[in-house]
């Protein structure tokens, strides 16, 4: 992590993970029955955001302990920037942070992913059963 | 057992956005969301531009700071409304105005016979990008003093602006920034991003601004009346 990132940790990671803490732990208290003890949180990050797993895993740490998402790991799925082009309909990824086609120069570009930030699964290490 | 719960971690801010969307609407306000690093020159933008209007728009101003009121100060003798928000009471000093900040500040801003509101963000190019707040056009500053360099260090926040400000031309020839550079940064990551050439201090390119302000605010005009987008 460049020094001018690590100065941005204070900020850019611990609102995003205060949106994390508070959407999985409402989507917690939706499910048709208790999750005990609950393992992980799984989240999708899509690269485009700028976020630094790192970051978000130690404000995740920092946050839950005194939340019902006490003692669950952050699992990141980390989402490729990908686009699609309008003229000629290529579809590519943006690794470099050039967002134009690769195939035709084209500067008309529709984003496929890159931005996202949701939270997709919470996981239990204990086996629940079904229809109990 | 795993249990998929999809859900956008910005939802509920989202949510909210609209909901001031639909207020500044309902006002025909037409609202700019105005984004750069610190010392950019967003204030003294302000300043010059609520002159230039002279009334003939009639302008109010979100300021957002981390801290204090100077600049709601310096635009206080302008004569326009202010309301100045500060995140430090909002967990841990926020790096960026939310939809939520916003809709408070509408308890205190008077919509009733403006025609433009500014929200003028707190200086940062990294998180305000990602938080709606319920405006009409996203609109970053970059000064010259910052480097040629800077699209492709925060894509996101050049991704997501409807418009650029280019400020402090008038130190071009004083500072390492090379225009040309500039633009073919800005193209590699938005090509379609229009960009104004100013100087807050001397004026230059001022009519540019003003004049995208006022297409814009008629624009956003015809539309809110009968509620049609």
């Amino acid at each position: 992590m460049s020094a001018e990132r690590k100065a941005q940790r204070a900020v850019h990671e611990l609102s995003i993970c205060q949106g994390i803490v508070e959407v999985a732990g409402l989507a917690l208290a939706d499910l048709p029955r208790p999750m005990p003890r609950l393992s992980t949180v799984t989240v999708r990050i899509g690269r485009l955001t700028g976020i630094v797993p790192e970051s978000l895993r130690y404000y995740f740490d920092l946050l839950t302990p005194d939340t019902p998402l006490a003692g669950a790991a952050l699992v990141i799925e980390e989402v490729p920037i990908r686009g699609r082009c309008a003229d000629c309909a290529a579809d590519f990824t943006i690794d470099t942070l050039v967002f134009t086609c690769p195939a035709c120069g084209s500067g008309f570009v529709e984003l496929l992913s890159g931005r996202e930030l949701h939270v997709v699964s919470l996981d239990t290490a204990e086996e629940v059963l079904c229809g109990s | 057992m795993e249990v998929s719960v999809l859900r956008n971690v910005l939802g509920a801010n989202d949510l909210i956005a609209a909901e001031n969307r639909k207020e500044f609407d309902a006002h025909g306000c037409f609202v700019v969301n105005l984004m750069s690093a610190p010392g950019s020159g967003k204030t003294a933008i302000l300043e010059r531009t609520l002159r230039a209007l002279d009334g003939r728009l009639r302008a109010g101003v979100i300021e957002g700071d981390v801290l204090g009121t100077l600049d709601a100060d310096r635009l206080a003798p302008l004569g326009v409304p202010v309301v100045q928000i500060n995140t430090d009471p909002h967990f841990g000093a926020e790096c960026h105005l939310d939809a939520r900040m916003i809709r408070n500040a509408l308890c205190e801003l008077k919509l009733d016979g403006l025609d433009l509101v500014f929200i003028e963000n707190v200086g940062n190019l990294v998180c305000p990008a990602e938080f709606q707040v319920g405006e009409d056009r996203k609109v970053m500053v970059l000064s010259v003093a910052e480097g040629d360099d800077k699209p492709l260090k925060y894509p996101l926040m050049f991704r997501v602006s409807h418009l650029l400000l280019l400020n402090k031309i008038d130190l071009l020839g004083h500072v390492d920034f090379d225009l040309a550079r500039f633009r073919a940064n800005v193209a590699r990551v938005n090509p379609g991003l229009p960009v104004i050439e100013l100087s807050a201090k001397t004026g230059q390119g001022l009519d540019a601004w003003t004049r995208w302000l006022a297409t814009e605010t008629a624009a956003a005009k015809r539309r809110t009346p009968c509620g049609v987008i």
